[in-house]
């Protein structure tokens, strides 16, 4: 039953918060001449604000007795919070009992204890939030230098730190974002439902009321996975109902954690793993958003542009500016005067298609700047080994297609340099096993397809 | 026609302004008769509604060969030596835990396991088991991605194959072709986005236009059929003594027309028309140009087998299909009827592998070559698999299979799947799914997810709510993507 009732109080405490505080507004503008007509109405007011003061302190107290809360910031809130109750009785008293009313100057203690009354209430309405979301919850994702003014020493601060997926830690980075977002408004250091804390690899592994949080190597028995992964209508299904859900991708994340051991100082690139959890620590860590906000949409009239030229011009995805250039205006109409308008976008362009449009060795000098381009295909062009020579520029370059076009063994030398090339096809063209096999020796992971 | 007429009056300005709850009442009527402000076949630039795919898409075309009727998965990619043991046993009832059956096989007196005439060997460094009537396709097993354990509730053709199509059983909905043209729009203004090819060497369990229809999306997103035949499109010449000149002019003329009716009438059908007509006028030039194979060698038509010169046939389509799509036509569609053997099956699947095998291969390893198995989706399957135990009676070297919606075998191949990689499993006799079922909208959930657009977010509002290819089913399978 105490812990029934106790669970009424952040339900009650609202009422004192929002009726006392509104019985000062009134009390502040009673002054007034104008407003003297609310006089009686602050008497009713600051009532009804301390019979629910008196009630949410009640509950208060039954609350406190869960256990779960942080020591000291319980002790500090609990008591401001019955000073708060106490003052305004007192303030109510001193105005309205015919006893207090003739003997002592009524006005004057009214306005003495008001103002404090008002100061009690607001740093014990700060310290009841910080107990339920930690005391971090309004700085968390304040300016830096408010940060910093604010809360100097604390360790919860969402870093901004610029993460890349190079440097990413599996834990550090990535697991703790997640827990950080999810988790941590409930289990932190100041508030520990269910006595645990979430917010540190030592907090994480000393568990809580309910055992180990996470067995390292295990997942079927690490309690945190079962509880984010059991039926969300289930009592003990976490995290609780109105807060966000864990998505499969980050479960699976945390579930890779603890496969790899549960440990810090892992790196993300160094793992294996698959493509739809690298892209959700990408999204944990917000990584894409900065990289692709460093590179702005292409200006639509220029697509205008483009396109009456021939071209078809579309952004790789929606929130991926890149581009995907294909020439679609058929064989025999390709020019010079294509290619000189598409070099206003060369650093945008990833996949350039410009398969049948006659072009010749000098084009590619043009094409070598395009130095964002990942996949490129020239098939079906007549161009030669001194041509493909000049697209060694092309750094990113992880797919090139030369199917018929004049390459033989000559352009491994230049191939040999394209370290990102994963994918070579050189179908109809000169190049024969020789050369492959000295293209391998340097690429062995390269895919080379079209010699038998 | 008169509500349109009504509705014009209703927009007039004083009318807007004076009854507001009408004007706003008709401007959401407005919105609902134009959901697309005419974006949808507008020729360059036609980027779809999405105007780009939600994440980076792996494929950037489809080419999917579907094999109407049902192939027997028994015959063709799952070995089953449990059959081959049990064969003439009745099928037990453990297994089939009281599964319904057709109408055709359900009253048999007895329910007869039957073993594949066929054998089958391992191939490729995948190890895939294939039997011997696809001697091509084993060739090619390690960049395929085999999943062994589709499943679909659908137990007869029509509803069966309304389902892979549209996602539903009950026709009416778009085809995927049709929500991809709605989605992403086209690649190349030239051709249409979503073409169908049907075999005609072929013949079986009937097809409808509405399974590669449009459903309630825009017209424009229709498939375009292609006549199996030399002239895949009809009255593209000119006729004798005409020209052509002032085609353009009369075109240009019908579209004034077109528009001020449109901006009296405010159909959305009229502006699909003229996107048509546009289509129509550029598809003479670019129509022939596919259709004209004399740059194709011969070694190309060698690989593709004999048929493969004779235009309408499953090998002649296959061609096409590849040289559709290094023209970059967003979704190629192939129909291929006849693999539903009730009876007589073990001759009557030889003679379908052997109109089908060589021709499969030679695509998937002539889009290899050419580099387009990187961008490029290929998928072979049918709308259901077959049973067990022999429809009719079962002879040393006769039976027949009936419908089998619980387990069947499809194969993908090229952008974002797992080359050689086998998935999910069916029980030893062939019956259940043993591990990782996957559904029919989780297939298309996961073909959507390679061209970059999300099941979820794809979606159309229609008669009161929103719908979507998978409806409100359907997960992305992970495992079988790189």
């Amino acid at each position: 039953m105490v812990a029934f009732f106790g669970r009424f109080h952040p339900v009650l405490v609202h009422l004192p918060i929002g009726v006392l505080f509104f019985a000062v507004f009134l009390y502040l503008l009673s002054r007034f001449k104008k407003y003297s007509y609310l006089t009686p109405v602050v008497d009713l007011t600051l009532f009804w604000g301390t019979v629910s003061a008196v009630a949410a302190v009640v509950t208060g107290f039954l609350l406190s007795n869960s256990g779960q809360y942080d020591e000291t910031l319980l002790f500090q809130h609990k008591w401001i919070g019955v000073s708060t109750a106490a003052l305004a009785l007192a303030a109510y008293v001193v105005r309205k009992i015919p006893f207090f009313r003739h003997t002592v100057n009524s006005d004057f203690f009214f306005a003495l204890i008001l103002p404090f009354m008002a100061v009690c209430l607001a740093v014990t309405g700060h310290l009841g939030g910080s107990l339920t979301h930690g005391s971090n919850y309004l700085v968390e994702y304040a300016p830096v230098p408010a940060q910093k003014l604010l809360n100097p020493d604390s360790q919860m601060l969402t870093t901004q730190k610029k993460v890349d997926l190079g440097s990413a830690l599996l834990f550090e980075d990535a697991v703790q974002a997640i827990f950080r977002q999810k988790c941590a408004g409930c289990h932190n250091t100041e508030k520990k439902s269910g006595g645990l804390d979430l917010t540190s690899l030592q907090a994480v592994m000393n568990g809580g009321e309910s055992g180990r949080a996470v067995q390292p190597g295990s997942v079927e028995t690490s309690e945190l996975i079962r509880r984010v992964t059991l039926e969300p209508s289930s009592d003990f299904f976490m995290p609780p109902e109105g807060k966000t859900p864990l998505t499969r991708d980050e479960t699976a994340l945390i579930e890779w954690w603890i496969m790899y051991g549960a440990m810090t100082g892992q790196k993300v690139a160094q793992l294996d793993l698959p493509e739809n959890l690298l892209d959700s620590v990408k999204k944990t860590l917000k990584i894409e958003e900065s990289e692709t906000t460093a590179i702005s949409a292409v200006d639509p009239q220029l697509v205008g542009e483009l396109e009456t030229l021939g071209f078809s011009v579309r952004q790789l995805s929606q929130k991926n500016p890149m581009l995907d250039v294909i020439y679609t205006g058929g064989q025999g109409s390709f020019s010079r005067e294509n290619l000189d308008a598409l070099i206003k976008v060369k650093d945008q362009v990833a996949w350039l298609d410009l398969s049948s449009c006659g072009l010749q060795d000098d084009d590619l000098t043009v094409i070598s700047e395009f130095n964002s381009c990942a996949r490129l295909i020239l098939s079906h062009n007549a161009v030669t080994d001194a041509g493909i020579a000049h697209l060694t520029p092309l750094a990113k370059l992880e797919v090139l297609n030369l199917v018929n076009t004049k390459a033989t063994d000559e352009s491994v030398t230049a191939l040999t340099e394209m370290k990102n090339l994963k994918s070579l096809y050189v179908w109809q063209t000169g190049v024969t096993t020789v050369g492959v096999e000295r293209l391998k020796q340097n690429h062995p992971e390269l895919k080379v397809v079209g010699v038998e | 026609m008169h509500e349109y007429y009504t509705l014009k009056e209703q927009l007039n300005r004083r009318h807007f302004l004076t009854q507001t709850s009408l004007g706003l009442g008709s401007a959401a009527l407005g919105s609902l008769l134009n959901p697309l402000h005419s974006h949808a076949g507008e020729g360059p630039g036609d980027k779809g509604i999405l105007r780009a795919p939600h994440i980076v898409p792996k494929a950037k075309r489809v080419i999917y060969l579907f094999q109407s009727g049902g192939p027997s998965q028994m015959e063709l990619f799952d070995y089953k030596p449990m059959l081959e043991k049990m064969h003439g046993s009745e099928l037990p009832d453990s297994v089939r835990k009281g599964q319904r059956l057709t109408g055709m096989s359900g009253d048999q007196s007895s329910l007869p396991l039957a073993r594949s005439i066929y054998s089958f060997k391992q191939y490729g460094n995948c190890g895939a088991w294939v039997s011997e009537l696809l001697p091509h396709t084993a060739e090619v097993v390690d960049d395929l991605c085999f999943v062994r354990s589709m499943y679909t509730e659908a137990i007869n053709h029509d509803p069966a194959i309304t389902f892979f199509q549209t996602g539903s059983q009950l026709p009416g909905r778009p085809s995927i072709g049709a929500w991809l043209s709605y989605g992403l729009g086209s690649d190349n203004e030239n051709l249409p986005t979503f073409i169908v090819l049907v075999s005609k060497n072929a013949g079986g369990q009937p097809l409808y236009a509405r399974l590669w229809g449009n459903g309630f999306l825009p017209s424009v997103t229709q498939g375009v059929q292609f006549r199996s035949g030399k002239d895949p499109v009809l009255y593209l010449k000119d006729p004798e003594g005409y020209t052509g000149d002032d085609r353009r002019r009369m075109l240009d003329c019908l579209s004034q027309l077109d528009q001020l009716q449109y901006e009296s009438v405010g159909d959305p059908a009229i502006n699909d028309r003229i996107a048509q007509y546009e289509m129509a006028y550029r598809m003479q030039t670019s129509v022939p140009d596919v259709m004209d194979m004399s740059d194709e060698p011969d070694s190309v038509f060698e690989m593709y087998g004999k048929d493969s010169r004779d235009p309408g046939t499953y090998a002649a389509n296959c061609l096409l299909a590849r040289r559709l799509a290094e023209r970059d036509v967003k979704f190629i569609q192939l129909y291929h009827q006849g693999w539903d053997q009730h009876g007589n099956l073990p001759k009557a699947i030889k003679n379908q592998c052997a109109a089908t095998d060589q021709a499969t291969a030679a695509l998937i390893k002539d889009l290899k070559q050419r580099g387009l198995l990187e961008d490029t989706l290929v998928i072979w399957g049918g709308e259901f698999g077959r049973t067990n135990y022999s429809q009719g009676k079962l002879t040393e070297d006769d039976y027949g299979r009936d419908h089998h919606p619980r387990c069947f075998t499809i194969w993908m191949a090229g952008a974002g799947v797992k080359p050689g990689f086998i998935y999910g499993e069916t029980d030893e006799l062939c019956y259940n799914i043993a591990k990782d079922p996957v559904h029919v909208h989780d297939f298309q959930a996961t073909l959507l997810h390679l061209l970059g657009v999300d099941h979820e977010k794809l979606n159309f509002k229609y008669q009161g709510r929103r719908f979507r290819l998978t409806d409100v089913h359907g997960h992305v399978v992970h495992d079988i993507l790189t």
